[in-house]
């Protein structure tokens, strides 16, 4: 088994006392996984991806990732392998122009600026966009945003990438390129949407949560296909596969 | 109320630039023991709101006319004093680099007339003691328009001594006063009655946000009040003492001001007068007066003066259309290239 | 509202000129800020009667709005909220001051409209200078002279969020706006039964965007003990601008300089 995993066991989470958001999951990603968690509004996929981070604290169970456990002493330390991109690009990013916004963490971990510069200009290359470097951030369209997203994240070589929602408002061109960027990102990536067709298109294993559980852990064939398994949970086949068209 | 730098003279500045450095030192080391890291993009996003919201405009009922916000209670209502000073300061900032609103110089003045009363005297002395027994609408509405009212008048008032002692204006220092409180009053009003509602509706929605409500259940009240009181005092005794220093290093403003109001009557007293505050003028300037000998600058202005800044302004806009002229035919030229 | 349009374009052509890469743009924001500031001081020490004085200093911002190709009237635009302001209090002066100071062409010239003029000059001159910082010195590179200048870094950091997250909430305003104002045709502003429920969600979207800025911030590293601004260090020819620039100023303030030119030809 290889270094990159993250486990999980008995993991369960309430913002009030006997409302369960989380409810005792138990679960395992590993290396080369491409997992999208799938469920309807308010299931609670957000508050997974961000327990793993410790964004959110777990009210019990454990999780660890690469063997060290998440809590308030580690946090630093997951943090440095696991990049988090928000759902909201203009939450993710926050300085002025894109190039100061990838070298935000670099600079935090303490690099040389030397070789900050390498991790910028890198990041930017893998998400194809060098030429918006000196760009305002304010100035980017939603798409370029969140290719600036993913590319601050990058440039802290993560193992592992979680994402929030992430083709939320991309018009279909940036949602292709998107889709292109991810699948050439081979290590571990965790991806919240309610986007099926997009999870179709970038994932190689597929969670199906409801209700604070995860009712179902499959391939994306065995779990998007059926039909009736996703409409009892909220959900519908992605437009891909209904074999409907416009008629 | 935003003073532009004309209105100032360097030692008024420096002045209250000093006494804002104060406040907002004390307000970094509030904030830094609070321990609270989020503090720093919420006084960010925060300052960001303040800005927005100043550009809504309200219809005032009753009137034709609409008001705005400025924004120093209401930030400190839900930030606490200290943050809310510290935003106010980067709010001023943003508005006198962007906007020309206010200037670099008197940002000083500003952060004192606008952020330090509605942040200090608003937030902490009223708002706080106003809801130590809880929130209810009543008294949100009274602490609002209580404290914006006081605040405001503050800052108007502060606004007349700071352009007076710079000395700027022959307007007698009564009637620069009775022209600016009346207006602050109404801006006080409708500025207290617009944050009121809003922090009635967060009061609603999410009543933990309100900074300072019930404190005195949890701290013993007396001892806050006190301290509160004699922070301000210290300030306030501060800021006079400082003041007083810059005005009595500034005769000239003063004397010049009192002397214009007398000279329009008695003319040949006013002249002495008029003599005495310059000899002290030339002898406490921090910046000497013209020092060639013979120059005929006593009065500030001379006719080869206006004569010269006329030649000068030929000159440079001569050298400025060749400039753009030859740019223009270099482009052409490279264009035709 | 046309105003958080104004507001919003005002700011991002602020930013455009100050992202071009001109010759003024390129030197050090520490060394443009220095200048900036040591041209208001000197600008507002003369005092009252001194219109050639300030006259004189107009000398700056011409040779500097030619080099860094900026445009006057834009600039000038800026007067809307400064002039009306410094008028009111000046307009007086001629009323109360009468006392004649110099004749010109036979025109005889009171004190209190020497006072009036020189006021008004620094405050075309002051927001002038201004703006010249402004338009060729970007946020970021402000901030990081501030951080040189060792103020204190939550100031720098909060500085630089609000810039950033003025157009995302300018954008905010104007959406709430406007679904506001489809729905209450004929309003000139929000009427009063709405103001508290529309700036305060405003409120609380804003303290909810700060809750996830944190976290994206925590997720990259951030402590409140680094710093947030980087810019490069001073070279020669950033101390050299400083320098020259300030001896110029100074110079324009000490001698008569224009007094003198006058002389030269009459």
């Amino acid at each position: 088994m290889s270094h990159i995993h993250i486990d999980i066991t008995g993991l369960s989470f309430a913002y009030e006392p006997g409302h369960m958001v989380l409810d005792d999951l138990s679960v395992s990603f590993h290396e080369h996984d491409s997992v999208g968690v799938i469920g309807a509004n308010g299931t609670g996929k957000s508050t997974f991806l961000k327990l793993m981070v410790g964004l959110e604290m777990a009210s019990s169970g454990s999780i660890r990732v690469e063997e060290i456990p998440v809590q308030k002493k580690t946090l630093s330390r997951v943090r440095e392998k696991i990049g988090y991109v928000f759902q909201d690009s203009d939450t993710q990013l926050f300085m002025t122009t894109v190039r100061e916004d990838v070298a935000f963490a670099p600079r935090n971990y303490g690099l040389p600026e030397e070789e900050v510069g390498k991790r910028v200009e890198h990041a930017l290359q893998t998400v194809h966009i060098p030429e918006l470097a000196d760009k305002a951030v304010y100035k980017l369209s939603g798409g370029e945003k969140k290719l600036a997203s993913i590319a601050t994240i990058l440039s802290m070589t993560p193992d592992i990438i979680l994402m929030d929602e992430p083709s939320v408002a991309l018009d279909p061109g940036n949602r292709r390129n998107l889709i292109h960027i991810l699948n050439e990102f081979e290590h571990l990536k965790i991806i919240a949407s309610h986007d099926l067709d997009f999870v179709w298109d970038t994932c190689s294993r597929v969670l199906l949560m409801d209700g604070g559980k995860i009712i179902a852990d499959d391939t994306p064939e065995r779990i998007l296909r059926d039909e009736a398994l996703l409409t009892a949970h909220g959900l519908e086949l992605p437009l891909s596969l209904t074999g409907r068209d416009r008629s | 109320m935003h003073m532009a730098d004309a209105l100032i003279t360097p030692a008024t500045a420096g002045v209250m630039f000093a006494a804002s450095g104060i406040a907002a030192g004390y307000s970094i080391y509030k904030v830094r023991r609070e321990h609270s890291p989020e503090k720093v993009p919420v006084m960010g996003v925060m300052g960001a709101f303040v800005f927005a919201a100043q550009m809504i405009n309200f219809t005032i009922p009753g009137t034709g006319s609409s008001g705005h916000l400025c924004g120093g209670l209401l930030l400190s209502a839900v930030l606490g004093p200290w943050a809310g000073f510290l935003t106010m300061i980067g709010v001023l900032l943003v508005q006198c680099l962007f906007f020309a609103d206010g200037g670099l110089l008197a940002l000083g003045c500003n952060i004192w007339n606008m952020a330090f009363y509605g942040c200090f005297v608003g937030a902490l002395l009223i708002w706080r003691n106003v809801m130590k027994k809880g929130a209810s609408k009543g008294r949100i509405t009274l602490a609002s328009v209580l404290g914006c009212v006081v605040t405001l008048q503050m800052g108007a008032f502060s606004v007349c001594v700071e352009t007076y002692l710079s000395g700027i204006s022959a307007l007698p220092f009564g009637a620069f006063l009775t022209a600016m409180l009346p207006i602050h009053l109404a801006i006080g009003l409708v500025e207290g009655l617009i944050s009121a509602a809003v922090l009635c509706f967060i009061h609603e929605a999410r009543p933990e946000l309100l900074w300072g409500v019930g404190s005195g259940e949890q701290a013993p009240a007396r001892l806050s009040f006190g301290k509160t009181l004699a922070i301000l005092a210290v300030a306030a005794a501060a800021t006079g003492g400082l003041l007083s220093l810059a005005a009595s290093s500034l005769p000239d403003g003063l004397e010049w001001a009192l002397e214009r109001v007398a000279g329009t009557a008695e003319l040949p007293a006013a002249g002495s007068a008029y003599e005495a505050a310059g000899k002290i003028q030339n002898a406490t300037a921090v910046l000497p007066d013209y020092a060639i000998p013979g120059s005929e600058s006593a009065a500030g202005t001379t006719v080869s003066g206006l004569a010269g800044a006329l030649i000068t302004a030929v000159i440079l806009i001569g050298v400025a259309l060749a400039l753009h002229f030859f740019r223009r035919r270099k482009a052409g030229s490279v264009e035709a290239g | 509202m046309s105003k958080i349009g104004n507001a919003a374009r005002s700011i991002s052509r602020l930013d455009e000129l100050a992202r071009r890469d001109t010759w003024l743009n390129r030197v050090h924001p520490l060394s443009k800020l220095l200048v900036t500031l040591l041209y208001l001081v000197l600008v507002v020490s003369w005092k009252p009667r001194q219109l050639t004085g300030v006259l004189g200093m107009a000398v700056y911002p011409f040779v500097l709005f030619e080099i860094g190709d900026l445009s006057f009237g834009k600039a000038l635009y800026r007067l809307k909220i400064v002039l009306p302001v410094v008028c009111l209090v000046g307009i007086l002066n001629p009323f109360f001051d009468r006392e004649p100071v110099l004749t010109v062409f036979g025109v005889t010239v009171t004190g209190g409209v020497l006072t009036m003029l020189s006021l008004m000059a620094k405050g075309v001159l002051t927001v002038l200078s201004t703006y010249l910082l402004i338009a060729t010195t970007t946020v970021e590179s402000i901030c990081s002279a501030l951080s040189m200048l060792h103020l204190p870094g939550i100031i720098v950091t909060e500085f630089l969020l609000i810039c950033r997250y003025v157009s995302v909430l300018l954008g905010e305003a104007d959406r709430m706006w406007q679904a506001y104002s489809l729905r209450s045709p004929g309003q000139r502003g929000v009427a009063h039964g709405a103001w508290g429920s529309m700036l305060g969600q405003l409120l609380l979207r804003s303290m909810d965007r700060a809750k996830a800025l944190y976290q994206s911030m925590c997720m990259r590293g951030f402590g409140e003990d680094r710093p947030f601004a980087y810019g490069r260090g001073l070279t020669g020819r950033d101390v050299l601008y400083l320098v020259l620039f300030a001896a110029a100023l100074i110079t324009l303030r000490i001698f008569p300089v224009l007094e003198l030119v006058g002389k030269l030809f009459s």
